[in-house]
């Protein structure tokens, strides 16, 4: 077995709208091996989402996938046929969402919608479904799990409910879980404990994860690795605790200087600008609008993802 | 939900006169006082206006009426839901189907359906049935298979904007086939104007109903219908004013009572028309 779990190869995705093609995700490339938690971490609107609904192939239209490759487990996902896809979204691959409420359908019991994996893909019975729905409802921390199973997704609260999110996830013990900015619609004291949750259940399960959020400071408390995407192309990539220390990439600078310190006074600190429109990027490297150390080589051409030491790759000129 | 529903006075006073006709329908050998086909053409029977021994008089051929009426209310009701299920079917499916998968197939089905709505419906049924012969069931298939494309497109429309739901999404990244996302995750989240829209098509099912067995293309005599004790009775609509007013009117309770219904269902369900 190799130590690679997923691996994406120069994917891009592109929205082709009557305005434009929107170069949503722009070539990037992008390993997570066994037992990893990855953070792919960028600003809104920079392909987050867009790179993990591709990997399971959620992309509709007017997107595409347009070239690349998604290697999960030894097989290019982007070339199975739809039913083999199917088995590998929830049994494979797990996903949770950003928003717990809208994720969750209104009219199902909590039950049915965590039993729904386990009778789609194994074909169980519906009281052998609802024992392993309790067990994990337990796992995830739910006080009363029985009680849970036949409420409606309204009756929860946003923490419980992205709880339940997690649990149906889980359910089938999927190799890999895919998580969309699970923390982002929830406050920051409910925030903590999923974060709390999500660390046990990775050493107790040793889950390999792809953890996308905008909130460096959430990816620093999870991921062993550190992604930064910009405008659809990964600009730094590197193991979580260097990163934090020296970050490279001017902008994953920028990111980190971003999050509020206790020792700051007064006003936030930010990246000025903001993200370009990925129909109409600046030519060279996206980033130089904003970048403080831009030279006249950015403006046009693109530094390719280069080695800046074993196991760091950054996508900048001037980063030594 | 139910509740609001039941604090409404249309909806109410709508369930109660459709119970009622209900259990006309389904106790009519007890209730009836006399058998609805029997016929006496001696002048002291026939065309007799309301007495103690016809309630609601007799017919050209000396037939108890009020017998006719109440045989006459299991041929309307039943004619009103079978024809509504079928719709409702025929409707739900595709309509499902057109606004789940879009694209090509939606463009495709929708088209289709505007040009059956093209049709004037009564005028539809009139070819259909002219070809098939006239007969309950044929009645009751043709209004299902003519008044679909409304419920189509009310079920596309809510399929359009509900398939967009994150859970939809969720549901898809759980691997649940296109069957399942259609009927067990979008649709419960789409009938309540379904809902609404199949309780006011019962009633104008029951109208066509009557049109076409007025028009001699339905419920064969000597079957009562509703229908066709009005269609006889306005021959005689001088001298015997019974013979039209009481079909006339149990048509327009029960149609009426239904739109209560409906109507007030829209109501409760649709937030925007709270007061």
């Amino acid at each position: 077995m190799s130590k690679t779990l997923l691996e994406i190869k120069g994917l891009k995705t592109h929205f082709y709208t009557s305005r434009g093609v929107v170069k949503a995700v722009d070539g990037i490339d992008l390993i997570v091996k066994r037992g990893e938690t990855v953070g792919l971490v960028g600003e809104s609107g920079c392909g987050k989402t867009v790179t993990g609904l591709s990997i399971i192939r959620l992309i509709s239209e007017p997107g595409r996938i347009v070239e690349g490759k998604v290697i999960f487990d030894g097989d290019d996902l982007l070339g199975l046929k739809k039913e083999r896809m199917r088995k590998i979204r929830g049994e494979g691959i797990g996903m949770v969402f950003q928003e717990p409420l809208t994720s969750l359908n209104p009219v199902l019991r909590i039950g049915d919608q965590l039993t729904e994996a386990v009778i789609v893909h194994r074909k169980s019975s519906a009281i052998e479904a609802e024992r392993e729905a309790l067990a994990l409802l337990d796992e995830v921390k739910i006080d009363s799990p029985k009680q849970t199973l036949w409420a409606y997704p309204h009756q929860l609260s946003g923490g419980m409910r992205q709880r339940v999110g997690i649990a149906m996830a889980l359910m089938l013990k999927p190799k890999l879980v895919l998580f969309d900015e699970p923390t982002t619609a929830l406050d920051v004291t409910v925030q903590s404990g999923i974060l709390q949750l999500l660390k046990g259940l990775r050493q107790k399960m040793g889950l390999s994860s792809l953890f996308i959020t905008h909130d460096l400071s959430v990816a620093a408390q999870l991921a062993d690795r550190i992604v930064v995407m910009y405008a659809g192309k990964v600009v730094e990539d590197a193991k979580a605790g260097d990163i934090f220390k020296k970050p490279r990439h001017p902008y994953t600078k920028g990111l980190l200087d971003s999050i509020p310190k206790r020792e700051d006074k007064g006003r936030l600190r930010s990246i000025a600008g903001s993200v370009p429109d990925l129909m109409n990027l600046p030519k060279g490297c996206p980033f130089h609008p904003r970048c403080p150390l831009k030279e006249s080589r950015c403006e046009k051409e693109l530094q390719d993802m280069r080695r800046a030491e074993e196991d760091w790759r950054v996508r900048c000129w001037k980063a030594a | 939900m139910l509740k609001e529903a039941l604090n409404d006075k249309q909806v109410v006073l709508g369930s109660a006169l459709i119970l009622f006709m209900f259990c006309v329908a389904i106790l009519a050998p007890i209730i009836a006082t006399h058998d609805p086909c029997e016929t006496n053409l001696s002048p002291e029977v026939k065309l007799q206006p309301p007495s103690r021994e016809h309630l609601f008089g007799t017919d050209d051929l000396g037939r108890d009426l009020y017998s006719r009426m109440v045989y006459g209310a299991r041929i309307s009701l039943t004619v009103g839901l079978v024809a509504v299920a079928i719709m409702l079917l025929i409707g739900v499916v595709i309509g499902a189907i057109a606004g789940y998968f879009g694209g090509v197939v939606d463009t495709v089905i929708m088209r289709i359906v505007e040009a059956i709505l093209c049709f004037p419906s009564i005028f539809l049924i009139l070819m259909i049935l002219a070809f098939l012969g006239p007969s309950i069931i044929n009645v009751m298939v043709v209004i299902g298979l003519t008044s679909w494309p409304g419920v189509c497109r009310l079920v596309r429309a809510e399929f359009l904007s509900l398939r967009e739901r994150d859970y939809v999404v969720a549901a898809r990244a759980l691997g649940a086939s296109h069957r399942r996302i259609i009927f067990r995750h979008i649709l419960p989240n789409a009938l309540a104007p379904v809902f609404v829209s199949a309780t006011l098509s019962v009633g104008s099912a029951i109208l066509t109903e009557s049109a076409l067995s007025f028009l001699g293309l339905g419920v064969q005599i000597p079957t009562p219908s509703w229908g066709n004790i009005l269609t006889t009775g306005r021959f005689y609509i001088e001298s015997a004013w019974w013979m039209t007013l009481i079909p006339g009117l149990a048509i327009l309770i029960t149609v009426l009572s239904y739109n209560l219904v409906g109507e007030g269902l829209r109501a409760v369900l649709d937030p925007r028309l709270k007061r």
